[in-house]
């Protein structure tokens, strides 16, 4: 069998999607369309566009598919996935590159696949590693797809990839700040001309993934060798994993927000007291500012969406453009507890309880799944 | 802005053009002479040739593609000349990996950008923009000890894009506020993995490197945010680059230009390969002097020193002039039959000459006992033993601080004057070649930049 580099390569080139992934790679995309309509009027994304105009190259497929994904992250209503924000730098680069609604559709959903392979056959642990995962898969993701929609034969899939790899990073400390934006952006950029470059001639190693210093050595700590192992992840990997987010934020956000506004409307009339949420992971990015002062930071703080929610009934980009507006932050406590060994723990919330204090002196609890 | 960034966003925006030495002034006017010349000869190597086609695909610009003809955008501009600067591994070396090769095309497209707005920016500026931006690539990576082999990603675009980051907000005029958040983002645009060694990969790592910095420094102009403690953080630059954060971030702040280390740092390369091999080259060479052995004299050609694995010159039997480069082999049997080793030995066709290959087929690189304490040491370089067919054995022995072009032994300037002009000569007619040669010795001398971009576009 050859390597892990042209394993993948192998599954970009020849992997068909299923009419269920295709129905949810529509689904992505449309998330994507609307993450990035929503995020022009953000602040972040009207920043982003001026950056592009000044960087230059905003009327290029490359540029296009940077400031678009520069937008859909600004709006924090792109679509998650295992390995965080999915969609969002995918779609942006093949509706830059153009093509036939099925072109694109299956471009997206093979790349996507082809990233969550190799992040589940490698075991990313982003927390441990620093590196963002969205950002680190997500360029990988795009420049798979890339590659299927110019349908590059083999080797310049290969080709791709090393380019690609190469251009993978993002650091986790950027959550909360427009960086994050930026290199969501860049994934998107990367990705589209790693495929164009391969289209064009360039390469890179052709062991990228498996070989000394490269990508599997970077990111997972070892060589990629385990080549029967990505194959079997690729074969498994569907999109069943992608969450649309009903409301701008973290995908940790979502479900205490709706479970906390159906709760609230089960009980019209009283005023909230005490919110208070456990089984929170220590390692959530969604919990990450207790008292957010930004919009990013505000996407990334479940404090501040439980307490909107309280007032609100919901989590609108209002609420996150205006973060400071937030009235009963002192209302919500989030609580996560100690595990022995997190680093084996999915840093998601997969549930916990809920419980809301009313001042009437009533209490209304709820399991959050 | 507090914290590391926050400090080194003092400097590079408080430091005054005076500050520098005129002996590192003097350093930064060589390496950017030598980084537009290796961007002349680069544009028409395999991968500087590809990028700048599909440059030309790119929008218009203010800025300028050197060599090719072309104004484009800033960030397009910035890749493609800093894969350009890189595409020969010409380009000098010392401190962070390739210094110049991601600091000078983000530089220059700052300054044309700049000229597009009327603003006019002096050489002195520009002088200490490379200056203050090397100071944190050099202060980071050398003294805080990065090994981009251990850690996997090469160090010119990890450090160049923090680098160039620096660089293009001195120029744009930032504060100390938005440079230190210009100096975060870039923080985040590090990448580049080691695996790309030998191949077209490696210069657009100095190509991305470039165009990250400056993308992050336009980013702190219009006002983006970015985290205050991106290295301090857990998740952060020392966490994920380093590996630890135990680093003495205050205490390579405090010794940021005091003093400055561009003179005492940099070389300019002689020879158009991987810096791992220019010691035992330059011991090769000093063989040859003094002995005049001829290649079919020549039974085997021992490297000492070699580290026990070497990541990088890791292609015994190179099949392209771009993995060529990093071929201990390949260099050294160059050098025995051919008495030089220039750009044209890296063409594909060059690389497959028997009579090169059957000589490479007899250098031996001789590996560091893993056990030995002493280690290979970098510093100590490469000595070569040559064994001739008649038994004699022919010792030489560069240091790496030794060898000719570094900060003891500074390139004579009519070699450096020759390897511009040779260096120009693949993109610009003879006179065109003189007249940027005059345009481009002496950077910092000049009333505006952006006027000496014209004698290379």
């Amino acid at each position: 069998m050859s390597g892990a580099t042209r394993v993948l390569a192998q599954f970009v080139c020849e992997a068909q999607l299923s009419v269920r992934d295709t129905e949810r790679a529509a689904r992505s995309r449309s998330d994507a369309r609307r993450a990035i309509t929503m995020g022009r009027g953000t602040a972040a994304g009207r920043r982003a566009a001026e950056i592009a105009a000044l960087e230059g190259g905003a009327d290029s497929p490359a540029g296009r598919a940077w400031l678009d994904a520069a937008c859909a992250a600004a709006s924090a209503l792109d679509d998650d996935g295992d390995y965080g924000s999915a969609g969002a730098p995918v779609w942006a680069a093949l509706e830059a590159l153009g093509g036939s609604d099925d072109e694109v559709l299956v471009s997206g959903g093979i790349g996507i696949r082809a990233a969550l392979g190799l992040w589940s056959a490698g075991r990313y642990r982003e927390a441990e590693r620093g590196f963002s995962a969205p950002t680190v898969f997500g360029v990988l993701a795009t420049a798979a797809a890339c590659a299927r929609m110019l349908r590059l034969g083999i080797d310049e899939t290969v080709a791709t990839f090393a380019i690609a790899a190469s251009q993978a990073g993002g650091l986790l400390v950027d959550d909360g700040t427009d960086a994050r934006m930026l290199r969501l952006a860049a994934a998107a950029r990367d990705g589209l001309q790693a495929a164009e470059l391969a289209a064009a001639g360039f390469r890179g190693a052709p062991d990228m993934i498996e070989g000394r210093q490269g990508f599997g050595e970077a990111f997972f700590g070892l060589p990629l060798s385990d080549v029967p192992g990505l194959a079997d992840a690729l074969r498994a990997s569907s999109l069943e994993g992608l969450r649309s987010k009903e409301i701008p934020g973290h995908a940790d956000h979502q479900r205490p927000v709706a479970v906390l506004a159906q709760l609230l409307a089960a009980h019209p009339g009283k005023r909230v007291q005490n919110v208070i949420i456990d089984g929170v992971p220590p390692t959530s990015d969604g919990n990450r500012f207790a008292a957010p002062a930004t919009p990013g930071e505000a996407a990334r703080s479940l404090r501040h969406a439980l307490a909107v929610t309280v007032n609100g009934g919901t989590v609108t980009l209002d609420d996150l453009e205006n973060p400071l507006a937030a009235s009963r932050l002192d209302a919500v406590t989030v609580r996560s507890a100690a595990r022995w060994d997190p680093r084996l723990e999915n840093p998601r919330f997969a549930g916990g309880r809920l419980l809301v204090e009313f001042d009437d002196g009533t209490t209304a609890s709820v399991q959050v799944d | 802005m507090t914290g590391f960034a926050g400090r080194v966003g003092d400097f590079v925006a408080t430091t005054p053009a005076g500050a520098l030495p005129d002996r590192d002034r003097e350093a930064v006017d060589r390496s950017v002479f030598d980084t537009v010349g290796a961007m002349l000869a680069g544009r028409t190597s395999l991968p500087g040739s590809i990028v700048e086609r599909t440059t030309r695909e790119a929008p218009e610009g203010p800025c300028t593609v050197v060599g090719a003809g072309l104004r484009r955008g800033a960030g397009a501009a910035a890749l493609a000349n800093g894969v350009a600067a890189h595409a020969d591994d010409f380009d000098d070396m010392g401190g962070y990996g390739h210094p110049s090769a991601p600091i000078v095309p983000a530089l220059l497209a700052a300054v044309e950008l700049e000229a597009a707005d009327g603003r006019r920016v002096t050489g002195a500026e520009a002088a200490i923009a490379y200056a203050t931006g090397f100071e944190l690539g050099v202060a980071l990576c050398s003294t805080g000890g990065y090994d981009q082999y251990e850690r996997c990603f090469h160090s010119t675009p990890v450090f160049g894009a923090l680098a160039a980051a620096c660089a293009a907000s001195r120029v744009f005029g930032l504060d100390a506020e938005r440079t230190a958040t210009a100096v975060a983002l870039a923080a985040s645009a590090g990448a580049g993995l080691g695996r790309s060694s030998g191949t077209m990969v490696k210069p657009l790592h100095a190509g991305s490197g470039a165009r990250g910095g400056l993308l992050a420094a336009l980013a702190a102009r219009s006002g983006a945010t970015a985290p205050a403690d991106v290295f301090e953080a857990r998740g952060g630059f020392m966490a994920a680059f380093f590996g630890h954060r135990a680093l003495d971030l205050d205490g390579i702040a405090d010794r940021l230009g005091a003093p400055f280390r561009v003179a005492d740092t940099v070389f300019i390369k002689r020879f158009p390969c991987c810096g791992s091999n220019h010691s035992a080259l330059s011991a090769v060479e000093r063989i040859i002097e003094d002995h005049d052995v001829q290649p079919d004299e020549v039974a085997e050609v021992i490297v000492h020193g070699m580290l026990e694995t070497s990541p990088v010159l890791r292609f015994p039997v190179p099949e392209t002039g771009t993995s060529a480069k990093f071929s201990i082999q390949y260099v050294l049997a160059t050098m025995l039959a051919r008495r030089a080793v220039g750009l044209d030995d890296f063409r594909d066709d060059a690389v497959v000459d028997g009579d090169v290959r059957a000589l490479a087929a007899r250098v031996i690189p001789e590996a560091v006992n893993r056990w030995d304490t002493r280690g290979a040491a970098k510093h100590k370089g490469n000595p070569v033993t040559v064994i001739t067919r008649d038994g004699r054995r022919l010792d030489a022995a560069v240091l790496r601080t030794d060898m000719v072009g570094g900060p003891r032994a500074p390139l004579p300037e009519d070699d450096l004057t020759m390897k511009f002009l040779q260096n120009a000569g693949r993109s610009l007619e003879p006179d065109a070649a003189a007249a940027a040669t005059q345009a481009w010795r002496q950077v910092s001398a000049t009333d505006d930049v952006a006027s000496l971009l014209r004698s290379v576009a």
